[in-house]
């Protein structure tokens, strides 16, 4: 019995050490089929759109560049981050090109000033959105090429504002934004019987400070990289920021899923966001279609900027086997007009590439937001971005600003005492 | 009187218990027949839709499921029959001989179950790197078998275990080697039933180590590919991702609803004999 | 031919610890001593760059790094009690005698310990909503005030170890009551001849028997507890106001969000040193009770 047994463990052991040496030879034949032709093959790391629109662009691409082949694999942003961080050291286990958020390059292109190509050569600083070529330039180098936008627009529900009687076009200011918002809530109800909030936010981040902040035309970090979170135009911004949160008109919300939550429940009557929302929007709520409008955002006392959010890039690994293809390949794609133009009407991905927006489909609007045509809001918009200097330090500080504001609006600490302390600690952190 | 009430609050308790422990996987299984908005919407629906299909559809278009399922089944049962193997070598080593630097080796063990894997990965990284081992299955599976737990289990279990029986067996003309494959495994079962189930999911469910070395589609485990699911930043696909994972569960549950006993046994092995 | 004697009663324990000696030393002792290493260092363009001790000074000035020193505290004073105390009593209560469906509740409470993160995640802010969760829902029903969990410091750190009970107590419960089984039915007969009540049983006979279990599972969940990581990266992401960061977060975020590697290296080892220091307290700490 015992026998018997013990034959079997032998035989399992035997097994799975054959089928692991047939895995480990296999693993090492892979890795090299690269040099076998004279294909050259280039790896791309990008997710969900926009690696869908990119595999098109390769086609297209293809069609006048037969000998290169794309090999296309989808990364969440996660991910891309976690490999970047452990291995652009070395450039090894990275493809080569690889798609990065416009607020995450800093970080990177100042702890691996040699971790990409520099793309002076392929991009005409002219022809984009300052503000992307602002995101995507540190210490005298292009490290990535611009992609999308994400000019910012007032997104509001067209049925509750007449519910109200409200106005969009008297929305000028946040005090309009906050007295409309009062009014909404008093007569409108959600679907399922709750009283209408004006504006998703959530109280333990940075965003509606950053986005009156960005209004005002400055960031936490001054062009030397030192913090200036004690501005008083940053502390207006804060100051504002907390008005808006007291005056009640505000739903909190508590991570991305509670954020699409309140599009699906129509629990807000505004949503103050990126172009791309859009998308979010007919998503989350096809019930709502024709019951959207788009107007600019509302301004700050003494603002005069736009302000936009996410958006990526793309950069190319400097280890690269085919650094001149995968530039000309970007290049194609990116000052395409007509990919641009496909690559918004079927994904959102809103161009910077400024010449695009000259494509008649710009000119037509979304059915979905109504007759008159949103993207002019956007495309207006995104004229008007603040060139902000990006930071290597903005992960941290918006934890920092993150907290400071959950102080402010959470604890209802004081709003000088508390940015005086956050100047401090950022200074202390970034010297 | 009493004693009906005491039992009645017994059951309550249980009750309660047993159905928070559950709704979370009703929630799981339910929603990946349901859209999206339904999982959304306030509250969400929970009854089970017709969606199962289309959810199904959309998941295996995005990942390459089978392939992930194949390559994690591969990690976790290599990892697995490895680490029954050598880890039961080194408790039978440790817990039934004297030999020299045994106290030193079975204090760094026990000592470096305090370290933060999460330090690691970088130097780790390096290392794969260095050696060219980056994106194998193999990368992934020998860092991981510097468990100490493991070790810690395979040693509590046998430290009880009859020396007489070795001495019989030793009497009987078998060798060493002999001894502990016919002698000893055979009898401590329960302990490798334990180190089954706690090898197994612990490599079904990794993310970060996998994550950071594999680096091709078609070697990623399940949690990569559900992370990949994850992936998009401002449009989540809730409940296909929920159906992703219940997927992923269902082995994992199968692994331990077959396990458990040894399970139970070999942890308390583990436990008792401090 | 020699093979024989070469494998023999004095060899043996060298040959079955090798492979893990051989392991250990490669993917352990070598990483260790190189993080170590790095917590010296820091990335600077590029680089790493010598910074002496400027790391572990920085840290001890570092007031986000005390708070989740702080919460972390927080977490074992409150969370590892509750827990390893629910556990015994659920534990108590599936071994009583009269319990139909024994083994269906131990599974099912011990399932939690396998859910995967993102519906977990999901679950919990589902259950724990400030409008329409069930949890306030329920405690509306008994005329409470429904809490916003999420948005105070101290009722996001209860949301936290709520969800952490959730999910470990099935574990140390499946464990706790295996120990349970073990002592000897005569024992228990002979209480309730004496008429012992269910709670001296509990006192005099259940809890001084699963004593060494009991401390088992404090210790892995204390090491589980100052290593925590998932519950706040996916609840809260730390906040609000760091209110729920833990010092495995903190390393995370300085690893792989700030990319300093050095200054992460150094939290490891400051955590490290504390987790050993309390593994050897509770270690000591029964031994004398004993």
């Amino acid at each position: 019995m015992m026998k018997r047994n013990m034959k079997r463990v032998v035989a399992v052991v035997l097994v799975t050490a054959m089928t692991a040496a047939l895995a480990l030879t296999g693993c090492g034949g892979k890795g090299d089929k690269k040099s076998d032709s004279d294909e050259k093959v280039i790896s791309v790391w990008s997710w969900d759109v926009a690696l869908m629109w990119l595999k098109e662009a390769a086609e297209e691409y293809q069609k006048e560049h037969p000998d290169v082949k794309f090999e296309f694999e989808e990364m969440g942003t996660d991910q891309v981050y976690k490999k970047l961080s452990t291995s652009l050291a070395t450039g090894n286990g990275i493809a080569d090109i690889v798609q990065i958020e416009g607020e995450m390059l800093a970080g990177y292109a100042d702890k691996f000033p040699e971790g990409f190509l520099d793309m002076s050569d392929v991009v005409d600083e002219e022809d984009y959105l300052p503000a992307k070529i602002a995101e995507v330039s540190y210490k005298d180098k292009i490290h990535a090429f611009p992609w999308d936008a994400g000019p910012e627009g007032l997104f509001y529900r067209t049925d509750y504002f007449e519910q109200a009687g409200v106005k969009a076009e008297d929305i000028k200011t946040w005090d309009d934004l906050i007295e409309a918002g009062k009014k909404i809530e008093e007569k409108c109800k959600t679907p399922s019987g709750d009283p209408v909030k004006m504006i998703p936010v959530d109280p333990k981040k940075s965003t509606i400070y950053s986005l009156l902040r960005s209004q005002l035309g400055i960031g936490v970090f001054d062009e030397e990289g030192n913090p200036i979170v004690d501005d008083e135009r940053s502390v207006q911004a804060m100051k504002k920021a907390k008005e808006i949160y007291d005056s009640g008109i505000t739903l909190d919300y508590n991570g991305w899923d509670e954020y699409e939550q309140t599009v699906v429940n129509e629990s807000v009557a505004c949503i103050p966001e990126a172009v791309w929302m859009i998308g979010t929007i007919k998503d989350k709520g096809p019930q709502t279609e024709g019951k959207w409008g788009v107007i600019d955002l509302p301004m700050i006392e003494g603002g005069q900027y736009s302000c936009s959010n996410g958006g990526s890039d793309l950069t190319v690994n400097a280890k690269t086997e085919y650094p001149d293809e995968a530039k000309d390949f970007i290049k194609f794609a990116m000052t395409n007009v007509d990919l641009q133009a496909s690559a918004f009407e079927k994904y959102g991905l809103y161009p910077s590439y400024i010449p695009s927006y000259e494509n008649e489909l710009f000119q037509k609007g979304d059915a979905f937001f109504g007759e008159e045509n949103i993207y002019n809001v956007f495309i207006e918009n995104g004229k008007k971005v603040a060139e902000i200097p990006i930071s290597p330090n903005g992960q941290e500080a918006g934890d920092s600003i993150g907290a400071a504001v959950s102080k402010i609006f959470l604890n209802g600490e004081d709003v000088d005492a508390t940015m005086k302390a956050l100047q401090e600690e950022l200074e202390a952190k970034f010297k | 009187m009493k004693k009906a009430f005491g039992r009645v609050f017994g059951y309550v308790v249980l009750i309660i218990a047993a159905f928070l422990s559950l709704f979370p996987f009703y929630f799981m299984f339910v929603s990946g027949t349901n859209t999206n908005n339904q999982i959304l919407s306030v509250p969400p629906k929970l009854t089970i839709g017709s969606e199962l299909a289309a959810n199904f559809e959309i998941l295996v278009d995005k990942v390459d499921l089978l392939t992930s399922v194949w390559n994690t089944m591969f990690v976790s049962v290599v990892y697995t029959v490895l680490a029954l193997l050598i880890f039961s070598a080194a408790g039978y080593a440790l817990a039934k001989f004297e030999f020299k630097g045994k106290g030193i080796i079975f204090m760094f063990i026990m000592a470096s179950m305090m370290i933060p894997s999460l330090v690691m990965y970088v130097p780790l990284f390096e290392m794969m790197i260095e050696i060219d081992m980056t994106d194998s299955h193999w990368a992934v599976i020998l860092p991981l078998l510097a468990n100490a737990f493991g070790i810690f289990l395979m040693r509590q279990n046998m430290l009880n275990f009859p020396t007489a029986l070795l001495e019989a067996g030793r009497i009987d003309g078998i060798g060493e080697i002999g001894l502990f494959f016919r002698i000893v495994l055979p009898n401590i079962k329960p302990a490798l039933g334990a180190l089954v189930i706690y090898m197994f999911t612990s490599m079904w469910n990794n993310f970060m180590w996998p994550l950071i070395i594999l680096g091709s589609e078609e070697k990623y485990t399940l949690p990569i590919s559900l992370a990949m699911l994850d992936g998009n930043p401002t449009n989540k696909n809730y409940a296909v991702i929920l159906l992703a994972t219940a997927v992923a569960t269902l082995p994992i549950l199968v692994i331990f609803l077959v396990f458990q006993k040894q399970f139970v046994a070999g942890v308390m092995g583990g436990a008792v004999k401090e | 031919m020699n093979k024989k004697s070469f494998v023999n009663r004095k060899t043996i324990p060298y040959i079955m610890i090798a492979p893990v000696v051989v392991i250990f030393l490669i993917f352990m002792v070598y990483p260790i001593l190189r993080s170590l290493y790095l917590s010296f260092f820091e990335l600077v363009s590029g680089s790493y760059e010598f910074v002496g001790f400027k790391n572990y000074q920085n840290l001890f000035k570092d007031e986000t790094f005390y708070k989740s020193l702080f919460n972390t505290c927080i977490y074992l004073i409150v969370q590892v009690p509750v827990m390893i105390g629910g556990a015994l009593l659920i534990a108590v209560a599936v071994e009583q005698k009269f319990l139909k469906g024994k083994a269906f509740f131990r599974t099912t409470i011990f399932l939690p310990s396998v859910t995967a993160l993102v519906a977990y995640a999901l679950v919990f802010k589902v259950l724990l909503n400030g409008d329409h969760g069930l949890i306030n829902y329920v405690i509306e029903l008994f005329g409470g005030k429904g809490i916003n969990w999420f948005y105070g410091e101290w009722s996001a750190r209860f949301a936290i170890i709520i969800s952490i009970t959730w999910r470990w107590l099935g574990y140390n419960m499946i464990i706790l009551h295996a120990g349970i089984q073990s002592i000897p039915n005569e024992l228990m007969e002979a209480a309730d001849i004496d008429g012992a009540t269910f709670w001296d049983k509990l006192f005099y006979i259940t809890i001084p028997m699963v004593k060494p279990i009991i401390l088992f599972c404090t210790i892995t969940s204390t090491i589980g507890t100052l290593q925590l990581f998932d519950e706040p990266f996916i609840l809260t992401e730390g906040g609000p106001n760091n209110a729920t960061i833990t010092m495995g977060q903190y390393l995370y975020n300085n690893g792989f969000r700030y990319l300093k590697f050095g200054y992460a290296s150094a939290i490891g080892y400051v955590m490290t040193i504390i987790i050993g220091i309390l593994s050897v307290l509770q270690f000591k700490i029964t031994k004398e009770e004993e």
